[in-house]
């Protein structure tokens, strides 16, 4: 259960950053998950380099990594190919050679960069190069600080995100330029530039989420390509149009993947080893089967009608 | 055919090609075993011993060999084909993005079914299937690349008459256009169904075609290295090559393959044993692998991205289709612009002529 929980957390920021580029560009971002790998490795660095005293403090560094990140990906890839009219289609595969490029240079970024560093990870050595063990965590009561500090963390976000959204100027300007960019543009907001922090937001939920993803279950190489199926399967359950359904959505396909699993395990063990990512094809698969739109756009009303009677 | 022409993202295209190999590569052995009574109670745990005694009476019976080898290709094209039939169920309703998006789940799911379920590919195990190419010994490689080569030219042959054809039209205006082909009176989504179920089944010929030449099948999670069909490559790589060749020309699409297929062996296998016969001093050779590994993804991604901004339609342009040759249209040409045309603008109906300028008005 606790798993459930701090995943939940974790994976839900991660939805609603993919969400947030899914609105602004309307492609959903297979490059997504190497925000948050990108928050992981700035988080182990930070935490070696600045020797912070707890790993919570390296969040900063990594919500400015995955931001950075994001925004490069925007303005050298996603700007220039929606000026020029591209498909949907085409910007997925843009999203996805983001996704390869990065695959490689992260490799060399493990290799080169975390060996240095070995010395500064206290918790079990460094084994190989190709996992990395979590940072260290508090622990209070018996459990992980990251089982309090997850659903903090995720209220935290939503509950910004919220009062971003509804009480402040850009918020408002975000959601206008969302909508209906051309008259955003009209009335005079720039379009451009609340897309490019859209995306930095984005980039930093990401980073945020692959700290706290360091702190829960370290890192391990090519990680983002197993992260990524989560999200989509998160963002997409609770609509890709909105960022409280990605946080649902996200919390259900954590749950999904544990606890549902968990009890199918007790039926048959083959089941138990469909943990790996399979739980959240199926979600997803069946949601752009039955609901295409997510949770959110279904009629809860009517059905809830439907069963009155 | 697929994503030029009809315009369909097949990001799960991995999941066809791994398909038809498993399933064809499974279909084979278990016939195989059968044929020859051999027993056992994990068939997958002794299976390179099993081989070992069915190479051998392939060498003796290459007939048989040719045989299960067209049995194996059958199979595979055609379980390929169903699977493709039934993801285009719910699938080929749906906006492109989100079917780009159920494709590849579904390919990341029998990925994940494959890996763990036992009677498919052994699970976690490798499964060594029997060698078909043993009957030609050494020269394996060569009859490999005929039999390949050979395929790859009818597959050309075919797709070129495909766009030639009224269906390749046809199916371009589905890509450019929906509502405008659905208007004329094309059944997209028929349509749309049927191209990905061909596509689909000339994947699972190509990924049995694989699993010959192989001989292993293997299934692991572990991303990119346990496994036989590794996602990203096999789904990638194909988009890669047609969007570097010209998405809907064939030829382009040739020039592309040629082109990555160079790339991939050179990072590969070709640049990794230039370096480990150089061995410099100060560079650890450990490292210096990982370089060679990530190499490969940087190139690929970087190429792609830098396709995409710099020339995105690809080495070859698509121009408009000559459905006729060239020749004929002359003749066509010359035999009509002598002729009084006054009988023919008489019969023909207004709303035939199509151009931009009586759209703009209306």
């Amino acid at each position: 259960m606790a798993s459930t929980i701090i995943y939940g957390g974790i994976l839900s920021v991660m939805c609603v950053g993919l969400t947030v580029t899914y609105q602004t560009t309307k492609v959903p971002n297979f490059a997504f998950a190497d925000f948050a790998v990108m928050g992981m490795n700035a988080s182990y660095f930070s935490f070696a380099i600045f020797n912070l005293a707890s790993p919570y403090f390296a969040a900063p560094f990594s919500m400015l990594a995955g931001g950075a990140f994001a925004v490069v990906m925007y303005l050298v890839i996603m700007r220039p190919m929606l000026r020029r009219g591209s498909s949907i289609v085409m910007l997925m595969v843009a999203s996805l050679a983001v996704d390869i490029l990065f695959t490689g240079v992260q490799a060399d970024i493990v290799t080169i960069g975390f060996a240095p560093f070995s010395k500064a990870f206290i918790h079990k050595g460094f084994p190989t190069l190709v996992t990395a063990a979590p940072l260290p965590d508090f622990s209070a009561m018996g459990e992980s600080g990251l089982l309090y500090l997850s659903p903090v963390f995720l209220i935290a976000v939503t509950a910004s995100m919220y009062l971003l959204l509804t009480r402040s100027r850009f918020g408002i300007a975000m959601r206008a330029s969302i909508e209906n960019p051309g008259l955003a543009r009209i009335a005079g907001i720039n379009v451009d530039r609340v897309y490019t922090v859209s995306w930095f937001i984005a980039g930093a939920l990401g980073g945020l989420a692959g700290c706290m993803y360091a702190i829960g279950d370290g890192m391990s190489l090519g990680i983002q390509s197993i992260l990524i199926l989560d999200i989509f399967a998160g963002s997409v359950l609770g609509g890709l149009s909105s960022i409280y359904g990605a946080v649902i959505g996200g919390l259900l396909v954590s749950f999904g993947e544990n606890y549902v699993i968990g009890l199918l395990s007790q039926v048959s063990t083959q089941f138990s080893l469909l943990e790996v990512g399979g739980i959240s094809m199926i979600i997803l698969i069946v949601t752009l089967m039955v609901a295409p739109r997510g949770l959110v756009s279904v009629n809860w009303g009517k059905i809830i009608g439907r069963g009155r009677q | 055919m697929e994503f030029g022409l009809t315009g369909i993202p097949n990001f799960g295209k991995v999941l066809f090609v791994s398909a038809g190999g498993m399933l064809g590569a499974t279909s084979m052995y278990r016939i195989s075993l059968y044929m020859f009574n051999l027993h056992s109670t994990d068939i997958f745990e002794v299976s390179p011993s099993f081989t070992n005694k069915i190479d051998a009476h392939l060498v003796a019976n290459p007939i048989l060999a040719l045989e299960l080898g067209i049995a194996m290709i059958a199979i595979g094209g055609l379980s390929a084909g169903a699977l493709g039939y039934i993801s285009s169920y719910p699938a080929i309703r749906l906006r492109e993005d989100y079917l780009g998006m159920l494709l590849l789940g579904s390919a990341e799911l029998f990925s994940v079914i494959a890996a763990f379920y036992q009677p498919l590919v052994g699970g976690p195990e490798n499964m060594v299937a029997p060698d078909l190419l043993s009957p030609f010994g050494s020269n394996e490689k060569y009859v490999a690349l005929v039999l390949l080569a050979a395929f790859a030219a009818i597959v050309y042959v075919y797709a070129n008459r495909v766009s030639k054809s009224p269906l390749g039209r046809t199916l371009k205006a589905i890509r450019d256009n929906e509502v405008a082909s659905e208007a004329i009176g094309k059944d997209n989504v028929a349509i749309r169904r049927k191209m990905l179920v061909v596509a689909s089944i000339l994947s699972g010929i190509a990924g049995a075609l694989w699993a010959i030449y192989w001989s292993q099948i293997g299934a692991l999670i572990g991303g990119d290295v346990g496994s036989t069909f590794p996602r990203l490559l096999y789904t990638f790589y194909p988009f890669t090559i047609v969007i570097l060749g010209g998405i809907a020309s064939n030829f382009g699409v040739l020039l592309g393959a040629i082109a990555l297929t160079g790339i991939y062996i050179i990072t590969t296998e070709s640049l990794p044993s230039l370096v480990a016969n150089v061995s410099i001093s100060w560079v650890n050779p450990q490292l210096l692998n990982n370089f060679l590994n990530s190499l490969q993804y940087i190139i690929i991604g970087g190429l792609l991205i830098v396709i995409l901004l710099v020339r995105p339609e690809g080495l070859i342009r698509e121009k408009p289709t000559f459905t006729l040759s060239k020749k004929k249209l002359n003749e066509i040409a010359e035999s009509v612009a002598g002729k009084p045309e006054r009988r023919s603008s008489e019969s023909r109906p207004e709303p035939q002529r199509r151009d931009s300028t009586t759209s703009a008005g209306a």
